[in-house]
C-alpha cells in the first residue's frame, strides 16, 4: 500500500505542492484531478523520486517509498515520447530491459499487448511511421508491460479519441484487477467517473477533495433535479428551496439549496400522473471540480 | 550494472547501425584513399623530360650529359634538323641548340605536349658549364676553381633539454616527429568533433523527445550517462581496431606491390623519431582528451530543452575543438609562452601537446605531467558533470542553454540543503 503524508515541495518562494496526504491500496485506483499547475506533475515526480520532496513521508507497505525497486514502478508522463527511428518492437524491449525482463520474455507477451490495445502496424514498423494515436499507445504499453505494481500515469486519456481512450480504461482496469496500485491524473471528468475508486483534487498545491468517488458526490447532497413535466421555468423557480433553472433539451435542470426540496417539486409535477423524467442526483464531477475551481 | 548494460548495448548498437557511424568510419578512410591515390598518380605521371642538345662545344656535351638526372636527362644530337625529327616522334620534350661565338647563347624548344622541363635546373646547368669553359680559358687548375667558387658551410643540428642535458635530434627526426604529432592532432580533433556531437546529438534527442523521463524512472542518471558514455567508448574502439585492421592490410598489400607508390613519401619520414614512449604517450591523451570533449558534450546535451536546440549544444564542443586544432596548427611552427601555457589547459591539451612533444619542444616529463593535469581534470569534470546531468536531464528551459545551466545549478544548490524527509 502506498501513504503519503504531509507532501511538500517548494520552489524558490513558490509553493508547488502543500501537505499533500492520501494512500492508495493494491488494485485501487486513485484519480488525482487539478487545474493545470495544480500541482499533479511534481507530485507524481516526488513520487518516483525525480524531485527531493522539501517535507513529508512516502511509503510503500511502510517501507520508504525510495526503497521500491524501480522495476516494480510504471510510469507514463505527461509529455510523450520515443525513439521515432527505433521500431515499435525494440522500443518495448528496451523499456521491458530496463524494468528487469528479459528480451525473450517481451517477446513472449508483445503480441497480446499489440492486440488489446489495437496498435495498428506490425511490431516491426518504426514509431515515426505510426499515428500519434498509436504511438502513444505503444508508449503506454512500454510502461506497464512488466506488470508493475505500482503505476502513475499522468494525463494517460489525453488525444485519445473515445474508442482508444475506452481501450485505455480497459487497460487499466485490468492492471487494478491484477493487484496493480494505480495513480493517474486527467482533465476528462467522464474518464475520472468511470474508473476511479477513489480521487484527490488539488488546487495551488493544495488539497480540496480526498476520498472515495461516491462519498464526495455525497458531500453535496442531491441537489441536482432533472426533469421532464408540465412545470413551466417560472412555476419551478417558484419552489421554496429553488436556487435556480437552466433549460436543459427537453427538461430543466433545478439547483436545490437542499435535497428535501425535490419532494413538492414531485408532488405537483405529477399530479396529472407520467412525466418522462425525475431524477435527483448528487452533482456531477465536473460540476463539483468547476465548484472547487471557482470557489 | 545491469540496466546501465542495457543503456550501453542501446547506445552501442543503435548507433553501429546508423548511417552517421558509418561515414564517420567510413569517410576518412575515403580521404585517406583518395589522398594516397592522388600522390600515386602525380608521381605515375612524373617522367624524366629528355632534353636534345646541338652544340659544337665537346665540353658543353660532357657537361651537360654528366648533369643528367632522373628528373632530365640530356642527348646529343649532331644537328637541330636531326634533333627536331626527333622531337616530333615524340621522342625528346624540348631541343637546346648552343652556340659558344662570340659569347655561349642557349635557345630552348619546347613541345607543349611533353613532360615539363625545369629551365631553372637547365640555367644553373649552363651556368656550370659556362664557368668551366671560362676556366679552361682563363687557364685555371681545377683546384684553383673550386677555391674561387667555395662558399661557407652552414651545418645545422638541432637538439632539445631534457633533464638539463642537449639530446641531439636531427631535422628529419624533428619534421617527422611534429608530422606525426600534427596527424595525430588531426585524428583527434577529428574524432572527438564526431563523437562528441554523437554524444550531444544521443542525450540532445531523448531530452528533446522527452522519453527521458520515462527512462530515468526506471534507471539512475548516474547508470544512465555512464552506459551512454561507455557506448560511445565501444564505438570508438571498433573505429580504432577498423583502422588498426585496414593500416595492417593496407601495409601488407603495399608490401606485395612491385613498387611502393608511397615510396617517395615515406624516405620524407623518419620513423625511428617516433618512440615508443611518445606512442603511448599519444595514445593516452587521445583517449583522456576525446573522453573529456564527449564528457562536455553530455553536459550541454543534457542542457536542451528541444530538439531544435541540438546545435547549440555541439557549438562549445567545435569552438574549443577548433580552438585547440588552430593551437596544435601554431605551435607545429614554433612556440610562444601563451602557447607553452595553453598547451597544459585541458581541451587545448588535447591537440596541442603530442605535437609538441613529436617537435622536440617539450620533454616526456612535461608532456606526461600535461597528460597528469589532463586525467585528474577529466576526473573531476566527469564527477561534476553527473551531479548536474542528474538536474539537467529533467529540467527544461525555453530561455536557452545559459538559464537552463542558471536553473540547474540552484536545483543543485537546493539539493545541498537539509532535508527533513524520512523517505
Amino acid at each position: 500500500m502506498l501513504t503519503v503524508t504531509g507532501l511538500t515541495k517548494r520552489f524558490g518562494s513558490a509553493t508547488a505542492v502543500h501537505d499533500v496526504s492520501f494512500t492508495i491500496q493494491p488494485g485501487e485506483i486513485l484519480g488525482l484531478i487539478g487545474q493545470n499547475g495544480a500541482g499533479k506533475t511534481t507530485t507524481f515526480r516526488m513520487l518516483l523520486n525525480l524531485l527531493q520532496a522539501d517535507h513529508g513521508n512516502m511509503t510503500w507497505n511502510d517501507q520508504p517509498l525510495s526503497l521500491l525497486s524501480r522495476e516494480t514502478i510504471g510510469y507514463l508522463p505527461e509529455e510523450r515520447g520515443l525513439y521515432p527511428k527505433m521500431t515499435v518492437v525494440d522500443q518495448i524491449c528496451f523499456f521491458g530491459e530496463l524494468h528487469g525482463m528479459k528480451r525473450a520474455a517481451v517477446m513472449a507477451v508483445l503480441d497480446q499487448w499489440l492486440d488489446q490495445f489495437q496498435v495498428k502496424g506490425k511490431p516491426t514498423d518504426l514509431v515515426k511511421d505510426l499515428s500519434k494515436g498509436n504511438q502513444q499507445k505503444v508508449q503506454l504499453i512500454a510502461a506497464m508491460i512488466h506488470n508493475p505494481q505500482f503505476i502513475i500515469l499522468d494525463e494517460p486519456f489525453s488525444g485519445l479519441d473515445p474508442v482508444n481512450a475506452g481501450l485505455l480504461e480497459a487497460g487499466i482496469r485490468r492492471l487494478r484487477d491484477a493487484g496493480s496500485a494505480i495513480i493517474y491524473s486527467s482533465h476528462d471528468m467522464g474518464n475520472v467517473e468511470a474508473i476511479s475508486d477513489k480521487l484527490v483534487m488539488l488546487k495551488n498545491g493544495e488539497v480540496v477533495l480526498s476520498g472515495a468517488l461516491n462519498d464526495i458526490r455525497d458531500q453535496f447532497g442531491q441537489t441536482r433535479l432533472y426533469i421532464q413535466s408540465p412545470l413551466t421555468q417560472e412555476q419551478l423557480l417558484s419552489f421554496p428551496g429553488v436556487v435556480g433553472v437552466a433549460q436543459r433539451s427537453r427538461g430543466f435542470l433545478v439547483k436545490l439549496a437542499e435535497p428535501q426540496a425535490g419532494h413538492d417539486i414531485f408532488t405537483a409535477a405529477t399530479q396529472q400522473g407520467y412525466i418522462p423524467e425525475f431524477s435527483q442526483q448528487a452533482p456531477s464531477l465536473d460540476e463539483i471540480f468547476r465548484m472547487k475551481v471557482e470557489a | 550494472m545491469k540496466k546501465m548494460d542495457v543503456i550501453f548495448r542501446q547506445v552501442f548498437f543503435k548507433n553501429l547501425k546508423s548511417k552517421t557511424w558509418l561515414w564517420i568510419v567510413i569517410g576518412p578512410l575515403v580521404l585517406a584513399a583518395v589522398f594516397g591515390g592522388v600522390f600515386w598518380l602525380m608521381n605515375q605521371t612524373n617522367q624524366t623530360s629528355k632534353i636534345g642538345v646541338v652544340t659544337s662545344s665537346p665540353a658543353l656535351t660532357s657537361t651537360l650529359k654528366a648533369s643528367s638526372d632522373d628528373d632530365q636527362r640530356y642527348i646529343s644530337y649532331s644537328s637541330t634538323a636531326a634533333a627536331k625529327r626527333a622531337m616530333a616522334d615524340e621522342d625528346l620534350d624540348g631541343v637546346l641548340t648552343i652556340s659558344t661565338q662570340p659569347t655561349t647563347h642557349a635557345s630552348l624548344i619546347e613541345r607543349t605536349d611533353g613532360n615539363g622541363i625545369n629551365q631553372t635546373q637547365l640555367q644553373s646547368v649552363l651556368a656550370q658549364a659556362h664557368t668551366k669553359e671560362v676556366a679552361a680559358q682563363l687557364k685555371l687548375s681545377t683546384t684553383q676553381l673550386q677555391s674561387l667558387f667555395a662558399t661557407p658551410q652552414l651545418a645545422t643540428s638541432s637538439v632539445s633539454v631534457d633533464k638539463g642535458k642537449l639530446v641531439s635530434r636531427s631535422a628529419k627526426t624533428q619534421k617527422s616527429g611534429a608530422m606525426v604529432g600534427f596527424i595525430l592532432g588531426m585524428l583527434i580533433y577529428t574524432f572527438v568533433i564526431s563523437y562528441a556531437s554523437m554524444m550531444a546529438q544521443e542525450i540532445g534527442t531523448e531530452k528533446g523527445s522527452r522519453i527521458e523521463e520515462s527512462i530515468l524512472t526506471a534507471i539512475t542518471p548516474q547508470a544512465q550517462f555512464f552506459g551512454k558514455l561507455l557506448g560511445i567508448l565501444a564505438l570508438m574502439a571498433v573505429q580504432m581496431a577498423i583502422y588498426g585492421v585496414v593500416t595492417l592490410a593496407g601495409g601488407l598489400l603495399l608490401q606485395r606491390l612491385p613498387k611502393n607508390p608511397l615510396s617517395s613519401l615515406m624516405t620524407n619520414i623518419d620513423l625511428s623519431g617516433i618512440s615508443l614512449n611518445m606512442l603511448i604517450f599519444s595514445l593516452a591523451f587521445f583517449f583522456v582528451g576525446t573522453l573529456t570533449y564527449t564528457v562536455l558534450a553530455a553536459l550541454t546535451g543534457s542542457l536542451v530543452a528541444n530538439q531544435e536546440q541540438i546545435g547549440q549544444a555541439t557549438t562549445p564542443i567545435v569552438m574549443l575543438g577548433m580552438l585547440g586544432y588552430f593551437g596544435a596548427l601554431i605551435v607545429a611552427g614554433g612556440t610562444s609562452p601563451i602557447l607553452n601555457i595553453a598547451s597544459y589547459i585541458p581541451f587545448l591539451s588535447t591537440m596541442m601537446m603530442p605535437v609538441r612533444l613529436g617537435a622536440g619542444q617539450v620533454t616526456a616529463v612535461a608532456g606526461w605531467s600535461a597528460l597528469g593535469i589532463n586525467l585528474v581534470f577529466l576526473i573531476l569534470f566527469t564527477w561534476l558533470t553527473v551531479k548536474f546531468y542528474q538536474t539537467n536531464v529533467l529540467s527544461y528551459s525555453d530561455g536557452g542553454m545559459l538559464k537552463a545551466f542558471k536553473r540547474s545549478w540552484q536545483l543543485q544548490r537546493a539539493a545541498r540543503k537539509p532535508k527533513p524527509v524520512k523517505s
